[in-house]
């Protein structure tokens, strides 16, 4: 079997050896798990925030609860940011591997994108950090200067 | 069209602060030129009326733009250098004159003893003419005339309205009981329509105020100090029997004559600062009739007619007050309650909100709100004005006046038109204080807002269930107010009083639509 996928995915001149099989499911699984880390964090680990507005200070409340949440958020971005760096890392080590075995470098590329995709969006959607909060609320997020 | 509104003695400076709350409101849209005419400079009752005009003109001037509130401009008449809103008859420093003492009528001083007696020429008229007309007709008689001023440049005025092509309507507001608008206002009639009663382009008309409201003299006191309330009757009847015998001559176009048979009690004050009558329904009704004659079609305006607002006879004989009591009521009730709903929440939510730094830092703020200097002190004045609106709406729903504080007064439960105790929740107890508002009066208002308009026991045919439930109206607000599109040509207060507006109407036709 792993010789078929091995010979499938890199081509017929990568040798099949422990090394490499590791280095398959490396690539295939690591990518996985970091859009399910990052799906986790933005979809399924949001908060279930509700504070209904019964006085004026309720807003001021909602303010400070937004900061909060953003800070929590910004913790969960970074620790998808870590987890992304470290996939990063296995994959362009396991594609080194793969390069070195003969395989296409085009295709190591393939396999590393989606963790720069994921490490661009965490670094670049600043709506992420927003993540749990209503939209009628999202208006009351403190702006600098 | 140039419109004149000339508010006379104590009832018509309770008239007058009407008038600022309806023009606040969009009832009273239109400009208006406004005089008030009153022996009694330091009434209590236009020291109340001169606080409410100065706290609508302070907003006023926040405002370049045209709103559906805040639309009126009450415009002074030029008074020799100085532009005044007020103007009083008595020739000179009010508390030493009396009949006596006035120049005009020295010569006939016989005279004057024939109809007065000595204690009436000796009496000081600093606080009024003790509901006397004949003495008030004297004294108005002399200094309301076409040669003096502010009456001189208001004929000019007219003059040059009429000479441009414009059309001027004078419109008076007295009550026919007193001393003050018993006299003052056929004088005033009589002056204008010497001059421009042919003109087809100049109409006057006003609203002659039956009494609504009585008190007990003190046992104590001097009777001779205080108009009798158990005069007040018959002498209306006198005085508009007096009115009628003008036939011809009578240079009303059209006269409006409202009261209530069921009269409020009022504490006793002689007059000058201690008179401060709490607001009645009955004094924004004569606001609602001069609308009425300011828009009415010139052509109907061409014979003297009397007109009234009836009630039907069994509410009256209850002495229920109800919003289809009202003329225009749909509109005038939406106006209310959308003004009402606006100045609580901006007492109870916007304001304190506003002046908190967190907030000012929020995208909503610098979105809707933006750079706005001198914010604090914009929100005084709106504040200092929808504190005096909220004690006005409160004096309105008291039953009998108790108390000069009207926290301390109950509330009539016949007057059916707002549930008028969280304005008496909401009051300081020292009533010279501004209202300030906690974080449990601010939740207190904010679960009143959706049930303001009075509603009758469950079951009943005056009860209704509100659209919008009680511990979500500030919700609603706030959600209205991140989606609103504002102009950006406003500035930074036109804009907050926009918002405010436009949450509060759209509140109002979603919680009360049926």
């Amino acid at each position: 079997m792993w010789d078929n996928i091995i010979a499938y995915v890199f081509g017929q001149n990568v040798p099949i050896s422990g090394v490499n099989i590791f280095v398959v499911i490396t690539l295939i699984a690591l990518p996985m798990l970091t859009f399910i880390v990052y799906i986790a964090c933005v979809y399924f680990l949001k908060p279930k925030y509700k504070r209904r507005i019964e006085n004026y200070s309720d807003i001021l409340n909602i303010i400070n609860d937004i900061e909060q949440i953003k800070n929590t958020n910004r913790e969960k971005i970074k620790l998808s940011v870590i987890i992304t760096i470290i996939v990063f890392v296995s994959i362009s080590v396991a594609s080194y591997f793969l390069f070195i075995s003969g395989a296409n470098p085009l295709t190591s590329l393939f396999f590393i994108m989606p963790s720069v995709v994921v490490l661009f969006l965490c670094y670049k959607n600043k709506k992420l950090e927003m993540t749990g909060i209503p939209k009628q609320l999202m208006c009351l997020e403190k702006m600098g200067g | 069209m140039e419109r004149y509104l000339f508010t006379i003695g104590g009832t018509g400076a309770k008239c007058l602060e009407a008038l600022v709350y309806m023009g606040a409101m969009g009832i009273f849209k239109d400009d208006v030129y406004i005089l008030h005419i009153d022996p009694d400079k330091d009434n209590g009752n236009w020291l109340t009326a001169s606080k409410a005009l100065e706290s609508y003109n302070n907003v006023k001037a926040l405002i370049t733009q045209k709103f559906n509130i805040f639309s009126t401009t009450f415009n002074p008449f030029r008074q020799g250098q100085a532009k005044k809103v007020d103007f009083c008859p008595l020739p000179r420093k009010t508390d030493t004159s009396n009949y006596a003492s006035f120049s005009d009528y020295a010569e006939h001083s016989l005279v004057g003893a024939l109809l007065f007696s000595e204690k009436i020429r000796n009496d000081r008229w600093g606080i009024g003419f003790k509901g006397r007309a004949s003495l008030g007709s004297v004294v108005s008689a002399s200094a309301i005339k076409s040669d003096k001023e502010p009456w001189n440049t208001i004929s000019q005025q007219i003059l040059n309205t009429i000479n441009s092509g414009g059309e001027v309507r004078i419109f008076l507001i007295g009550s026919i009981f007193g001393g003050s608008g018993a006299s003052i206002f056929p004088t005033i009639g009589k002056l204008f329509s010497n001059e421009f009663k042919t003109n087809d382009n100049f109409k006057i008309g006003g609203a002659l105020l039956f009494p609504y409201f009585t008190y007990t003299v003190p046992s104590d006191a001097n009777k001779e100090d205080f108009a009798k309330p158990t005069n007040f009757l018959p002498k209306s009847r006198l005085h508009l029997e007096f009115y009628e015998s003008l036939t011809t001559l009578n240079p009303f176009k059209r006269v409006y004559i409202l009261g209530d048979k069921r009269k409020r009690s009022v504490l006793c004050e002689k007059g000058s600062s201690d008179q401060l009558n709490p607001p009645h329904h009955v004094e924004f009704l004569s606001i609602i009739l001069a609308k009425d004659f300011f828009n009415t079609n010139g052509k109907d305006l061409d014979q003297l007619e009397y007109m009234g607002i009836y009630r039907d006879n069994n509410e009256e004989k209850e002495g229920l007050v109800k919003w289809n009591h009202i003329p225009d009521n749909a509109n005038a009730e939406k106006k209310f309650l959308t003004f009402t709903t606006m100045a609580l929440s901006f007492l109870g939510f916007w304001e304190p909100l506003l002046r908190e730094s967190k907030f000012k830092e929020t995208r909503w703020f610098k979105t809707y709100i933006g750079h706005a200097p001198q914010l604090d002190d914009k929100l005084n004045n709106l504040k200092k004005l929808f504190n005096n609106y909220i004690r006005w709406l409160l004096g309105v729903h008291i039953g009998g006046q108790t108390d000069s504080n009207l926290k301390k007064c109950q509330i009539n439960q016949k007057i059916q038109l707002f549930s008028a105790r969280i304005f008496q929740d909401i009051l300081p107890d020292n009533q010279n204080d501004e209202i300030r508002i906690t974080e449990k009066e601010s939740k207190e208002i904010g679960e009143s807002l959706n049930v303001l308009k009075w509603r009758g026991a469950k079951g009943s045919s005056d009860y209704y269930e509100p659209k919008i439930k009680m511990e979500k109206s500030y919700d609603f607000l706030w959600k209205l107010a991140c989606s609103l599109e504002i102009d950006n040509e406003y500035s930074p207060v036109e804009k907050l009083i926009n918002i405010i507006e436009k949450t509060s109407n759209q509140f109002v036709n979603e919680n009360y639509s049926s």
